[in-house]
């Protein structure tokens, strides 16, 4: 069986969410430390490093970014290892001749898409940029993270493309594919959650459900963060990595026109998405 | 003079050193210190020449590098060169590129080297290395944790460096483990050499169009090629934030230590396959047992680089 299990988003839509929820449900015992969260990082460099036996801090990002699904092939996924979490498109990078994983080697994909609207504001605080630089960004194919001239960042480049080329490239992707969204999630934690333990084969007995969806709270994640600090949130926005977790939050985050730019930019893939008013 | 064995000219610039070895290389490689040692054969001939596509028996350990049972290795850099480790007293270099480009050395003092030691029977440890106040110090982690920012930056303090990216431990030496001096060179970003108030300006950048540089330190008083005793390794945590209740520099219990230390072993992979296992475990376990083993965590900005400094030397000297 291919054991390359992946939770697959679009940058700030709730993929560390899904990834404290599977903590919580592995730990089963209610308790969760944010600075401990499972699941290995897609593009986390030290992975590459091993899996090559070359510093990909000696290679240039187009041998980066060609390399990357090689490496996959060198260090297959061990059965039964906790999903991966990328926010690579299912695209073939500048350099590369395939998507970041190789196809043969993917078992179950969870795809997390979350109404743009909201990831705008979000994204423009992880990054440190203006809401109207997010919307500019999201709206870009070849938009790239991870990259730096000047020095060297733990994660490999990642091509995550415009929202809308993000989410069609894993919709249209042909990968053993489960769609959730962030919303319904947020509405209607119970079913959406199985849904996603049950992808990932995990078994999910309702009560430890219940208790890993109490231990992922919005509000216990943030308090937590609050408190201690968060070791992924990034240096833009210190220890503010975690949100209010809302649907709906950009009618009072947006301009009409922000919102507007980006029912031009990304309309056809919202509609089918059920993101409309 | 009669000729050598193995048909290898003498070096350009006559022997070199290199980790107690005494290196005879067609490929001339500038940051490393002449020879003045005693008149001994060459420990490692390093030629140039072709390199057969695919050795004898070889497995893929990745889509770089080949392997062999018998301590035989290939690396190929598609543009830059390949490698062959042939013995633990030969390596072929076959440049796809003009020979005295950095670029050749950069995977030559990398992954080769790390074989090299592998072959050899010591462990390479992912560290940076310096001597402060007579003892050894390693400084060790993932790329980009700032290995060679806190090396570099050490150096310029007037402590010598020891050895930069692969720190080289013999754990059989008399007295406990010693690290073995390479050369005089750190391999520093744009953004840590501007931090340190310096440019690149007249650097060799390690791959070409990158802004990863070569930085050599020319004096002697700033390298000696004695072994040098480790007493403390130092693994790095980068964090982009400070988390609440996490000190700084905090000494680690053995079990942790020696964990710490395994995660470090340079090129593991390729190691396991060459059965070392064991003998890197009992290695570690003569370091843990000679040396004071911390976790460092420091915030990936600069902003902290002095007070970090500071803070490793009074580690050292207490």
């Amino acid at each position: 069986m291919s054991g390359l299990n992946l939770i697959a988003s679009y940058p700030r839509s709730g993929n560390t969410w899904v990834r404290a929820l599977l903590t919580a449900l592995m730990r089963g015992d209610g308790s969760l430390n944010i600075n401990a969260l499972e699941g290995p990082i897609a593009s986390d460099r030290s992975f590459f490093d091993d899996a090559l036996e070359v510093e990909t801090s000696d290679l240039l990002p187009d041998e980066q970014r060609r390399l990357r699904p090689l490496a996959h092939r060198a260090v297959p996924p061990q059965k039964r290892s906790f999903p991966i979490k990328t926010h690579d498109a299912w695209l073939p990078a500048p350099g590369a001749a395939e998507p970041p994983f190789p196809r043969e080697a993917v078992g179950a994909v969870v795809l997390i898409i979350r109404d743009p609207r909201d990831v705008a504001p979000s994204f423009a605080t992880y990054y440190g940029v203006t809401v109207d630089e997010a919307i500019a960004w999201m709206a870009r194919p070849e938009l790239s993270i991870g990259n730096s001239t000047q020095g060297l960042r733990p994660q490999l480049p990642q091509l995550v493309s415009s929202w809308t080329a993000h989410t069609a490239s894993w919709l249209d992707s042909g990968l053993n594919l489960t769609r959730v969204r962030y919303e319904d999630l947020l509405a209607a934690p119970l079913p959406t959650f199985t849904a996603i333990a049950r992808a990932f084969g995990q078994s999910a007995p309702p009560d430890l459900l219940a208790s890993a969806i109490d231990a992922s709270r919005f509000d216990r994640l943030q308090a937590a963060e609050t408190r201690e600090g968060f070791r992924e949130s990034s240096p833009e926005a210190p220890n503010r990595f975690f949100g209010a977790g809302t649907a709906g939050g950009w009618r009072q985050r947006l301009t009409a026109a922000q919102a507007n730019r980006i029912l031009r930019d990304h309309g056809p893939m919202m509609r089918d998405l059920g993101y409309e008013d | 003079m009669s000729a050598e064995s193995g048909g290898v000219t003498a070096s350009p610039g006559g022997d070199l050193f290199l980790c107690g070895w005494r290196v005879r290389s067609d490929l001339a490689l500038p940051e490393l210190t002449p020879w003045i040692g005693d008149d001994r054969e060459a420990d490692l001939t390093i030629r140039i020449g072709a390199i057969p596509s695919r050795l004898d028996d070889a497995r893929d350990v990745s889509p770089l590098l080949q392997v062999t049972s018998q301590k035989q290795a290939r690396l190929s850099i598609d543009g830059v060169a390949s490698y062959w480790l042939r013995s633990s007293h030969e390596i072929v270099v076959d440049p796809q590129m003009a020979a005295d480009s950095p670029d050749i050395r950069t995977f030559l003092f990398g992954t080769v080297l790390g074989l090299l030691v592998h072959c050899r029977g010591l462990m390479p440890l992912h560290a940076s290395c310096i001597r402060i106040g007579g003892k050894g110090v390693a400084i060790s982690g993932m790329s980009g944790a700032g290995k060679s920012t806190l090396a570099a930056a050490l150096t310029r303090r007037g402590h010598a460096l020891v050895s930069d990216d692969i720190c080289v431990i013999d754990t059989g030496a008399a007295g406990g483990p010693v690290v073995r001096p390479a050369f005089p060179r750190v391999k520093l970003w744009q953004d840590s050499l501007e931090a340190m108030g310096l440019g690149s300006d007249g650097l060799e950048a390690n791959r070409f169009g990158q802004r990863k540089y070569y930085l050599r330190f020319a004096g002697a008083a700033d390298f000696h090629t004695e072994p040098v005793s480790l007493k403390a390794v130092f693994l790095l945590r980068a964090q982009n934030v400070a988390l609440s209740g996490q000190a700084e520099i905090q000494k680690l219990p053995p079990m942790a230590a020696v964990a710490g230390l395994n995660d470090q072993i340079y090129r593991k992979r390729t190691a396991a396959i060459w059965g070392r296992e064991g003998e890197l475990f009992q290695a570690i376990g003569q370091i843990v047992s000679a040396a004071d083993v911390y976790r460092l965590s420091r915030r990936t900005d600069f902003s902290e680089l002095d007070s970090l400094l500071r803070c490793i030397e009074d580690h050292v000297a207490s």
